[in-house]
């Protein structure tokens, strides 16, 4: 059965929908490819585009992550080798290397929403790209810079934050 | 917005932070991140992403090199009672340890990790990038490795350092002997692990130089020369007691010379290279013994980007010490195997409140020793504490200098080893030695 040029919709959070390429979002979405799965048998019977609910992420995050996942996720590279379909010679930088940095220079928010889409959608790539990206933050600052960078309230007492500091005295 | 953001992070699922966290790679990373909330404390310590037990923080012993009859011998390592020493993998082949930098060894072509049994052979080193005649300079080789920041990355520095011909000056000395020197740009010979090669590095000098090439004393052994690893930073004790500083941050291309203590330049000793650079407590050391044999001790002071040397300590004339060991420290060696013997007594120079107990109880058995034909050892990376040996009574003696109590304290018999009565023995070269049972090579 030809399944090429089919589209789902996703709806955000709050209540935009988005058309992605089934074929496309299968293939980067774990998540979703679940749900089509489950929806298929039913859809069998009927010409009507599938509406799936994607209620954790926000029109926001949710356009930005089709967008990566477009990028990413080409239809073309399906079949087998998905993100593999850009030939790469060794040593050159990855065509897409370029993209991903783009996508991750962010504010600290908005980072922190892909984080959480990209577990929530079970998108590996993605999720990797922008833990690696919150780690680079974290990397090289001091404890304070830490807390002011993500607003993290610092919630030590006195005398554990003196014993805190003692057992890692190596690393200051 | 402030809001927005506190809550964006610390909405994140445990194991997702813990993936976030375990991205990071550096202990000291980690570290600071378990200091910023209970939470991530939490995080860090239910998952033990943060082994802080397999970093080199303590020390096992010290790393002997010696000559015997002219011939190296196989690295033996004197142990401190109580280190548990058994099971590393040590240089089983005569050889001279290059350098050590907290727990990678650098021996022949190889970087050797002792604690965890790694070796690595480093590609041939190509010839060197230096503009300088081959035949004027040596190169010597230091270990760049700061297993808290990255513990799979190391760097090997090739330093050229000015010979001088013992046939008087040829031509291609006299050409250079004007120039200033390190010269600037400096382009050095460094091995990445990053990378797996060698590459031409050039590195630009900030301020000024040590002087010229023609100044440069040679001293009787290189191997006094040492390098200390400290907050990213890679120190070179070079000729004339300067000290070569280079940033090891990725993108660095330039060094500093650091001027040595204003006492040692001073008094020059025609006997150059007594002196020892290495890191203790609180940063980057140098020891070194003034005219009237007095210890005098050094640590270098970062005045915001201006490097100098604050004195630190200076010895008493005459020391006080135990007349006997209260427990000695032991010879291990790869190629023997009556290791298994060792003494689980706390050793003194580990323990403040035992040190102190000490002197208390010996007070009458002190007999006076003056610091006469001392040598240095080493320094003790994390405390206060110069290790030195001399000869007495036909037999080399190991001893510790603690600079906070001025005490020395005896460690016990160096050599001659019970097996080689009589032989002619040097002490090459000697090094701390911190296993790292994690990371590189």
């Amino acid at each position: 059965m030809a399944s090429e040029k089919k589209v789902v919709f996703l709806r955000s959070s709050d209540g935009e929908a988005f058309e992605v390429s089934e074929e496309v979002i299968s293939a980067a979405s774990v998540t979703i490819k679940g749900m089509i799965d489950e929806e298929s048998p039913s859809r069998a019977d009927t010409a009507a585009t599938t509406t799936l609910a994607i209620p954790n992420v926000t029109a926001a995050t949710l356009s930005r992550v089709l967008h990566y996942v477009n990028k990413h996720f080409d239809a073309a590279a399906v079949v087998g080798r998905p993100d593999d379909y850009i030939f790469c010679a060794p040593g050159d930088e990855h065509p897409l290397a370029r993209f991903d940095d783009d996508f991750v220079d962010v504010d600290n928010d908005t980072l922190i929403d892909l984080v959480h889409a990209a577990e929530y959608l079970h998108i590996k790539k993605l999720f990797d790209l922008t833990c690696k990206a919150v780690a680079d933050k974290l990397k090289g600052r001091t404890i304070d810079q830490i807390r002011e960078t993500f607003g993290i309230v610092n919630d030590y007492t006195v005398e554990e934050e003196v014993e805190v500091y003692r057992e890692n005295s190596w690393a200051f | 917005m402030p809001t927005t953001t506190a809550a964006a992070i610390t909405l994140i699922p445990d194991d997702v932070l813990a993936d976030v966290l375990r991205l990071l790679g550096s202990p000291s990373g980690l570290a600071a991140c378990r200091s910023v909330c209970r939470a991530w404390r939490a995080v860090i310590d239910d998952r033990r992403l943060l082994r802080a037990d397999l970093l080199p923080l303590s020390l096992s012993g010290l790393l002997l090199c010696l000559n015997v009859e002219g011939e190296p011998e196989p690295p033996e390592l004197l142990a401190r009672p109580g280190a548990g020493v058994t099971g590393y993998l040590m240089p089983r082949r005569s050889v001279w340890i290059q350098d050590h930098c907290n727990g990678l060894i650098l021996v022949g072509n190889d970087v050797l990790n002792p604690a965890t049994g790694r070796v690595v052979r480093l590609p041939k080193c190509p010839p060197s990038p230096f503009w300088g005649d081959p035949r004027c300079f040596s190169e010597h080789r230091y270990l760049a490795f700061d297993p808290a920041e990255s513990p799979h990355f190391y760097q090997v520095f090739c330093i050229p350092m000015v010979l001088t011909n013992s046939e008087g000056p040829g031509a291609a000395y006299r050409a250079i002997a004007q120039c200033e020197w390190p010269p600037s740009p400096f382009v050095l010979s460094v091995f990445s692990s990053m990378t797996g090669r060698w590459e031409a590095r050039s590195l630009v000098r900030q301020g000024g130089a040590a002087g010229k090439v023609d100044d440069m004393v040679v001293p009787l052994s290189y191997d006094n020369l040492h390098s200390a690893c400290w907050r990213g930073a890679l120190y070179v004790h070079c000729q004339n007691d300067f000290v070569m500083r280079i940033s090891l941050s990725d993108h660095t291309t330039t060094y500093q010379v650091i001027k040595p203590p204003r006492e040692v330049e001073e008094c020059r000793d025609p006997l150059c290279g007594r002196g020892r650079l290495g890191r203790s407590e609180k940063g980057v050391y140098f020891a070194s013994f003034d005219r009237e044999m007095h210890l005098c001790v050094w640590i270098l002071h970062d005045g915001g980007g201006h490097m100098e040397w604050i004195p630190r300590h200076r010895s008493a004339y005459g020391l006080a010490m135990p007349s006997s060991p209260r427990s000695s420290w032991t010879l291990h060696n790869a190629l023997r195997s009556e290791d298994a013997n060792v003494d689980a007594q706390e050793w003194d120079s580990d323990d403040d409140a035992a040190e102190t107990t000490l002197h208390a109880e010996t007070e009458d058995r002190i007999q006076e020793q003056l610091l006469v034909d001392y040598e240095i050892l080493a320094l003790h990376p994390y405390r206060e504490i110069i290790f030195m040996f001399k000869e007495a009574q036909g037999r080399e003696v190991a001893y510790a200098y603690h600079l906070k109590s001025s005490k020395l304290e005896d460690l016990g018999k160096l050599f001659p080893k019970d097996g080689t009565p009589g032989c002619f023995t040097l002490m090459e070269n000697s090094f701390p030695y911190t296993p790292c049972r994690m990371g590189a090579p």
